[in-house]
């Protein structure tokens, strides 16, 4: 790795947040996102001799994340079962229709906005996240360690992020942290 | 049949686990209610930008009172190990005018209890309801009750004891553990200057220095070696005790003894030593096993990794398989050889991408059981192989760990009622990286049950929809997915095989536990 390759590896560093929110907006199916960053890394890589390093490289990053999400989506989705398949064009029409009227918001201001949110989030709904998302939990594990129904738990986990999107609603991205 | 709830549908949407008829159910929501379609697209961008936050481990949410910390900076590294995993290496070239983390928030760090870390055992038998850790296993604060053995533990703080059951101690931190009956030799390097022992009687707080203790009911008896001493009787004096010195404390009384030999109490090379030949003798009872499961016909594979040569391939032990099963050994790709369960016994290291034992397994199996002995290094993708069906095509294999330490079975879908994915709960917490553990799944037919094994015990159970089961060519520690382009996904496992086995049939309880317990090390 020479030292323009460097380069180009710094800054796609700076802008992995920004090309992992794109990839989740393209891509709306679990575990798609993270495969896709790391394609658009490889590719970026692979062509840095045409890029301009000086210049604001969002929309190229934007282009190309597009363009891997859309040819990883397609391969992807060709394995899965014929309904499972149906299903995620279904849910990738629905975003892109929605894409095209919503502005691309910072990743960086939303993680920050969110940071507020969790913190006024009630210790219960607190520690439902922290389960679910920073230890990986289930709904099943997380409905066995409190004895509830995993129904429940599924059913509490949505009113969370329902609670969380309003107040992120409230309290936009610019919002001192 | 009942619908099944929205929320579970969005809750097996947004993990992955779906299966064709739930897919089905939301599709049809979905078409009926396009309100719905926006709420899944909600809940979709809120479960990403949460997944976002969280650093892929345990980490304690922010407080309410909390002050701002940079919570993007975890990506960085995110990238940087992407890096290494696209196998561009030159990382340290990126350190130069890169934002590196400077001391990272500790709201934003991994945390763990642990304390010390049971270094060494031999002869070891613990107290019955009593915690059983293993070598190589963290210690967090709590007791330790040993009935018979030599163990050594090693803190934090750089302290080390070796502990000759009968005895009970108390770990309290990195730098205090109390003493209420046993024999131990502690040895605390400068670097440990200010570690504590309490006993009973009063506290020994060590500037530095190595020292033998015996706590029994009638007193206690201390034995400085080298270094100098400070002894707080719970009188309340503080008396120095100066190197080559003895006393014996009893009922607040003091007095000074002859002192003992060092050999008096058992130092971390006598353990090594007795470990060394327990060791053996474990090894050799693991060898005599494997050679009667060998003769097992429903054995199709396996591999001890005791081969001379891992360039030559791995050996398929199955003696009493079908022909062509028999000496199907596996391709090897990469990898190499590191120290398995037992001192001078090999297995074989995961190390990059490229690592793989590629096996082939032919035919359809109604039932089968897969074992091996693993340790895991690191969890640092969302799939790690551990046995993986080439490709994802119908009733492939996968097994495999995730990213939160669980254990998957994954079982490609015929049709649209059989299932898919079969999860453990988490075995690999941050403290279990690094130690030897004994995985087992077992898919049997009769029961209908997809059955989770660790360590030799039943840690879940989950029912299956039968349909035959195809393994044919498939990578052990990783999974070539034989893509259309250029791009493969990255599922290779960071850490070692010691034992791999694959039977064609559903094995029973006291089997595996059987080979956990032959083989533990």
């Amino acid at each position: 790795m020479d030292a323009r390759d460097t380069r180009a590896a710094q800054a796609f560093l700076l802008h992995h947040a920004f090309v992992r929110s794109v990839a989740i907006r393209n891509a709306p199916w679990p575990g798609l996102a993270e495969d896709i960053v790391q394609q658009v890394f490889l590719e970026f890589l692979g062509k840095e001799e045409r890029w301009d390093l000086e210049r604001d490289l969002r929309p190229l990053l934007t282009t190309m994340t597009r363009h891997v999400a859309l040819r990883l989506w397609r391969e992807r989705t060709r394995q899965m079962p014929e309904n499972i398949q149906k299903l995620a064009d279904h849910v990738r029409q629905l975003a892109e229709e929605r894409d095209g009227a919503a502005a691309h918001e910072s990743d960086e201001d939303q993680l920050a906005a969110l940071r507020v949110c969790l913190a006024k989030l009630p210790d219960k709904s607190r520690s439902l996240v922290e389960r679910y998302y920073f230890e990986e939990l289930s709904a099943q594990d997380i409905a066995e360690q409190l004895q509830m129904k995993s129904d429940t738990v599924c059913r509490a986990l949505c009113r969370v992020r329902e609670k969380l999107r309003a107040c992120l609603g409230k309290n936009p991205a610019s919002s001192p942290a | 049949m009942e619908p099944t709830p929205f929320d579970r549908l969005v809750d097996g949407y947004l993990r992955g686990t779906l299966s064709e008829g739930q897919a089905a159910e939301l599709l049809a929501l979905l078409q009926s209610r396009p309100d719905l379609g926006h709420e899944l697209l909600d809940q979709w961008q809120m479960d990403a930008l949460l997944k976002d936050f969280a650093p892929g481990g345990a980490v304690p949410l922010p407080v309410p009172a909390a002050a701002s910390a940079p919570e993007g900076r975890w990506r960085i590294w995110a990238v940087c190990a992407l890096l290494l995993a696209a196998g561009l290496g030159a990382l340290g070239a990126l350190k130069f005018g890169v934002p590196q983390p400077s001391a990272p928030s500790a709201r934003l760090e991994t945390t763990t209890r642990a304390i010390a870390l049971l270094a060494r055992s031999a002869d070891a038998r613990w107290a019955r309801n009593a915690p059983q850790p293993q070598v190589g296993s963290s210690l967090g604060p709590g007791w330790v009750r040993l009935e018979s053995g030599l163990i050594q533990i090693d803190f934090f703080s750089g302290a080390r004891l070796v502990l000759e059951g009968p005895a009970e101690l108390q770990l309290i931190s990195s730098s205090e553990a109390y003493c209420v009956s046993g024999r131990l030799l502690a040895e605390v390097p400068s670097q440990a200057r200010g570690f504590r022992m309490g006993t009973p009687e009063g506290a020994l707080v060590d500037p530095g220095a190595s020292y033998g203790l015996h706590v029994a009911a009638e007193g206690c008896e201390i034995h400085v070696f080298r270094g100098e001493m400070q002894l707080k009787a719970d009188a309340g004096e503080l008396r120095r005790l100066a190197p080559g010195s003895a006393v014996a404390l009893s009922k607040r009384q003091l007095r000074s003894i002859a002192l003992a030999p060092s050999a008096a109490f058992h130092n971390p090379d006598d353990l090594a030593l007795r470990a060394s030949s327990q060791w053996h003798a474990r090894l050799e009872k693991w060898r005599a096993a494997g050679r009667r499961w060998n003769q097992d016909p429903s054995l199709l594979i396996r591999f001890d990794f005791e081969t001379e040569n891992d360039s030559e391939g791995t050996l398929n032990r199955a003696e009493a398989a079908s022909p062509q099963m028999r000496g199907a050994d596996g391709a090897v790709v990469g990898g190499g050889r590191t120290e398995g369960r037992w001192a001078g016994k090999p297995a074989f290291h995961f190390r990059n991408l490229a690592d793989r034992i590629r096996v082939e397994v032919p035919g359809e199996f109604s039932s089968l059981t897969l074992a091996a002995w693993i340790r895991v290094d690191a969890l640092e993708r969302p799939f790690s192989g551990l046995m993986m069906s080439e490709k994802w095509s119908q009733g492939g294999v996968h097994w495999q760990l995730l990213r939160n330490g669980g254990v998957r079975l994954g079982l490609a879908r015929y049709d649209s009622v059989s299932a898919g994915d079969y999860d453990s709960p988490v075995v690999f917490s941050q403290e279990r990286l690094g130690q030897w553990v004994h995985l087992a799944v077992v898919i049997d037919a009769v029961s209908g049950q997809v059955l989770h094994y660790v360590d030799g015990v039943e840690s879940r159970r989950v029912p299956f929809l039968l349909h035959p089961l195809k393994v044919g060519v498939a990578d052990l520690g990783n999974w070539n997915v034989r893509a259309t382009d250029d791009s493969m996904a990255i599922r290779h496992l960071n850490g070692a095989m010691d034992e791999f086995a694959f039977y064609g049939r559903a094995l029973r309880a006291e089997e595996i536990l059987e080979l956990w317990d032959r083989g533990r090390p």
